[in-house]
């Protein structure tokens, strides 16, 4: 509990809750905001990276000399111009990281592990220097078998990547090196009991595929490092401050030598909130003392950052014929690309979490292959593993002729459940969200030839965390907020609609910004759906501190003591005397420097207690026999966001990660070649949902206030890309009769299961 | 006494041992009560990013959040950030 | 190699600039011309966050070279609004939300308003089709579609 929030959750809302048009809406139409590549500085040179045409490989020396002496090029870097680390896991923010991974990733030095992996970078005059340079650039690998698919790096004798690799989390501790980084378990009860007791058992092994986050805008920064070792970035980012930690550490900066500031993002879902150009580009710039512009071409976003695991799951889940669920049993094996951290753990805690389970157990793997190192993606590891439980739930559905909706209510999660992860749930929305689904008129509606309907479930947990913001109080009674949270999807319209609200003045008088990294104490970054939660309580709490400094004020020119004065709709007002006496916000403001100096405020805390977040889908498809391919017909969300603060932008979070989910579910893929070459590095063959895929997204949004913050705010942005994956793969199974449990569902392999079963 | 509870992988870091009752009145008591009782456990707080729910309530990183005579702890590995 | 003297006009303003002949529309436009309004999100023509009109028809200008643009009619993202008037696709967009993170928006207005010019009553279909060059991963198209399809309506009332 944040314990100065005062809950706003019985207030008649003025503008909360409202749709109002976002600040920055004319600056994004026009073309007028600047995104991560619109960035230029004189004296400037262009950057480009060498990478490993091997998926695997020792790198056994690199000699750049060539490249050193070709004209205009200023500076190169190697793994000799960044530090080593020891394996240690450390804290940026509330992410865990293990330095010894990340300068690998970033640079590599004795390994080349995936196709794509930085070997050196390059800053030349111009694009085609560099490209020249990089040519010039004399690399001797000494190429290794390479592995990409979990059970073959698991299997005796597989190709090792790293040899000090001791998987953690079996005991005893193995005595030899392999694949598997790391082994975890959550549940409880006992699942072999629950099994015994259940009527019917249903067991099921799901594939999944590597599939990325897709944002249009690729990765792009520009680096100025000065003489005296000052650095300037500009980096399309979620999260400034996270970015400066890692930058300072893997080249020996100290928080203060560097101010990174955030450009517009487009599109991250947690794609963007690790480095990769960003510290090739201050070194470079460090080496040459010239600012440094660094873009990623398309390929280079699918090579060489970070998509998200694919995966194998087996799920077993026993039920009473009544429907009631009696234990639910899955392992995870999620592969993590060329170094640990799969999101294997979230993945786990969260397959069963829907659902008010005794005897529950979730088994997962970590384990390193020859792709790039994954990435958050938009609830990372929730997705694939609720895919698998959200299946075989409706295969129980069937079999024991209930209906889908029903049997989860019948399960249902709610205030008090322990999670399979351990402690009670708080209030949450499962059964209000399954209870609109129910009464939806899409789930009652009629269905067309070869079509068929699915529905499915999902939970993410949400975050709070480290959070700073303030506010300015003009002296014409206007208002700025320096909000630390990069804006991707219309948060700063959600901040200047709270501060709005608190102060009682329109929200045309209120500026949000996005502060670079000088201007705040550490904020986390954007993801996590935690910026609304989040940078919305301090946006609240600094407003609220902002009142009582403006009260103050009042007081001292009324001559009364503070308890007389109270704030209401954009004034102060003296509770006691004869007469009403008010002071608008602008005149207070006007002689704020007379009575005490500028009145600004700002609240810097590490936030807690967000609440899970539960949606619930329901999609109709049809499948064309011939082709294989399934077409989206009709498409609902359901999704509980606590108080919808801009219902228009939770809406499009809850779109947005619907159409993802069915880009996931019916198309996305990564195709490797038997060389571990990507084949897919383009938008053309890695397609992602195109507006004539998808019809409307009809939206619902649930309300079950989160009594953590002071307007009831749930954390949205991540839950949506969960159920449609079963949700889809429901439909088509009970389109076709026949149980699909691979993804994507796309023509090929739907074609192939309708021939071959 | 507060009850610290541990579920699944955690028992193999206390010989199996699911429950520990906990003489702390917040997380920076916690962690040094662990040291004392079952060293492998705090590390995971202090160094690995582990959360501590506190009666269902997740705490990140907060060494002073209160832990009240008969609060349920958990430890709740990170969650990542997409 | 010399570069090529190339003259046009863009958004209604003449121009004159120096570029290699390999050098793309969208690459002239962001780096010699400034105006970064239009995007790459892929240089190959698959994304559409390049749009722009050339002679009255919509391409990717990172599918034209910046040679092609001699004598030509350029019309960006920059040219959609009249001193600060913006135009009604604009306004709609900010008025339903139909853009969150803002990358695709230049080229999907380009694109939209292209297709109002040439059919004033699209249905749902024609508008997904006609968009679907303009990939928007934040969105999911709903607000964008019902976006343009209400200003094609008021439009075609007014």
């Amino acid at each position: 509990m944040n314990d100065m929030t005062q809950t706003n959750l019985e207030r008649a809302l003025k503008i909360v809750g409202s749709r109002p048009a976002r600040p920055d809406g004319v600056d994004k139409v026009t073309g007028r905001a600047l995104f991560g590549a619109d960035k230029s500085l004189p004296n400037m040179l262009v950057g480009r990276v060498l990478r490993s045409p091997y998926a695997h490989a020792k790198i056994i020396s690199i000699d750049t000399s060539k490249a050193e002496e070709l004209k205009g090029v200023k500076a190169i870097v190697t793994s000799t111009d960044f530090e080593d680390f020891p394996s240690e896991f450390v804290p940026n923010g509330e992410m865990v990281v293990n330095m010894k991974d990340i300068t690998r990733n970033v640079m590599a030095r004795e390994k080349a592990l995936y196709v794509g992996h930085t070997v050196a970078a390059v800053a030349a005059t111009s694009e085609d220097i560099a490209e020249q340079a990089l040519a010039l650039i004399d690399v001797t690998y000494e190429v290794l078998p390479h592995v990409l698919e979990v059970e073959d790096a698991e299997k005796p004798g597989a190709p090792l990547l790293h040899d000090d690799m001791i998987t953690i989390g079996i005991e005893p501790a193995p005595e030899s090196a392999s694949n598997v980084a790391k082994r975890v378990e959550f549940g409880f009860g006992d699942v072999e009991k629950g099994f015994s007791e259940a009527d019917l058992i249903i067991e099921r092994e799901f594939t999944t595929q590597q599939v990325h986050q897709g944002y249009i805008e690729p990765h792009a920064c520009l680096a100025s490092v000065s003489e005296d070792g000052q650095a300037e970035l500009w980096c399309t980012t979620q999260g400034p401050f996270v970015v400066r930690n890692f930058c300072s550490k893997l080249l020996g900066f100290n928080a203060a030598q560097i101010r990174v500031t955030a450009s517009e993002i487009g599109g991250g879902f947690g794609g963007k909130t690790v480095v990769y150009l960003e510290p090739l580009a201050l070194a470079l710039s460090r080496k040459s003392c010239r600012p440094v512009k660094m873009e990623m071409n398309r390929a280079e976003v699918f090579t060489s950052s970070g998509p998200t695991s694919g995966a194998k799951i087996w799920v077993k889940i026993g039920v009473k014929n009544n429907g009631q669920i009696t234990a639910g049993d899955c392992v995870l094996k999620y592969q993590a690309g060329a170094f640990q951290g799969a999101p294997v753990g979230p993945g786990a805690m969260c397959a069963f979490a829907p659902y008010d389970l005794k005897n529950v157990r979730a088994v997962g793997y970590d384990i390193v292959v020859n792709r790039p190192k994954v990435a958050a993606y938009r609830a990372p590891g929730g997705p694939i593993s609720e895919y698998g439980v959200e299946s075989v739930i409706d295969e129980i559905a069937i079999k024991i002729g209930m209906d889908p909706i029903e049997l989860r209510l019948k399960n249902a999660a709610k205030e008090g459940t322990i999670a399979p992860y351990g402690p009670k749930l708080g209030p949450i929305g499962m059964i209000e969200t399954l209870e609109a689904a129910k009464s939806h008129p899409h789930y009652s509606a009629p269905l067309g030839p070869n079509q068929a309907r699915g529905v499915a479930s999902g939970f993410w947990f949400n975050i709070g965390g480290e959070t700073s913001s303030s506010i300015t109080i003009n002296e014409d009674g206007t208002v700025g907020l320096t909000l630390g949270t990069p804006d991707i999807g219309g948060s700063r319209a959600s901040m200047a609609m709270m501060a709005s609200e608190e102060l009682g003045v329109p929200m045309e008088l209120i500026k949000p910004i996005i502060g670079d990294t000088n201007s705040l104490g550490f904020n986390f970054l954007t993801g996590g759906s935690r910026a609304t939660f989040s940078t919305g309580t301090t946006v609240v709490e600094s407003t609220r501190e902002a009142i009582e400094e403006l009260k103050k004020r009042a007081a001292l020119l009324w001559e009364v003591s503070l308890d007389q004065v109270e704030w209401f709709e954009g004034h102060a007002r003296l509770i006691s005397g004869d007469e009403p006496k008010t002071m608008s916000l602008a005149q207070i403001a006007k002689q704020a420097g007379k009575t005490g100096g500028p009145i600004m405020a700002n609240c810097s805390m590490n936030v807690t207690g967000a609440g899970p977040s539960l949606g619930t889908h329901i999609v109709d498809v049809a499948v064309d026999e011939e082709t294989g391919q399934v077409s989206i017909i009709r498409y609902t969300a359901i999704q509980d966001a606590g108080k919808a603060i801009h219902p228009a932008y939770v809406e499009g979070q809850m779109q947005g990660g619907a159409v993802q989910g069915i880009g996931w579910a019916l198309n996305e893929e990564y195709i490797y070649n038997e060389k571990g070459e990507l084949e897919n590095t383009g938008f053309l063959d890695y397609r992602i949902p195109v507006c004539s895929d998808v019809p409307m997204i009809d939206t619902v949004i649930v309300e079950v206030p989160n009594p953590n913050h002071p307007y009831g705010v749930r954390g949205v942005g991540e839950t949506p890309i969960i159920p449609p994956l079963a949700a889809i793969s429901n439909a088509v199974s009970r389109a076709t009769n026949k149980r699909f449990d691979e993804l994507p569902l796309s023509p090929p392999k739907v074609l192939a299961k309708l021939m071959h079963g | 006494m507060a009850q610290l509870i541990l579920t699944g992988s955690l028992k193999n870091l206390t010989n199996g041992i699911g429950e520990f009752t906990i003489q702390a009145r917040n997380v920076h008591q916690l962690v040094g009560e662990l040291k004392r009782i079952c060293p492998p456990l705090a590390p995971l707080i202090e160094s690995e990013g582990f959360a501590v729910a506190i009666d269902g309530e997740i705490y990140q990183d907060i060494l002073f959040a209160a832990i009240s005579e008969n609060s349920e702890i958990h430890l709740i590995p990170p969650i990542g950030a997409g | 190699m010399s570069k090529t003297h190339v003259a046009t006009h863009i958004n209604g303003d003449s121009y004159e600039f120096l570029c290699n002949t390999q050098q793309t529309l969208l690459d002239v436009l962001r780096h010699e011309l400034d105006l970064k309004g239009s995007k790459e999100g892929c240089a190959t023509g698959d994304c559409g966050a390049c749009s722009v009109m050339m002679d009255d028809r919509l391409v990717c200008a990172c599918l034209v070279l910046g040679v092609e643009a001699d004598g030509k009619k350029i019309e960006t993202v920059e040219g959609l609004s009249t001193g600060s008037s913006l135009d009604p696709l604009q306004q709609k967009f900010i008025d339903l939300a139909a853009l969150q993170c803002g990358i695709c928006t230049p080229g999907v207005l380009v694109a939209a308003k292209a297709l109002l010019e040439k059919n004033k009553n699209p249905s749902e279909e024609e508008v997904r089709f006609w968009l679907a060059g303009n990939l928007c991963r934040c969105t999911g198209y709903d607000k964008i579609v019902r976006a343009v399809l209400e200003v094609a309506a008021e439009a075609r009332n007014t």
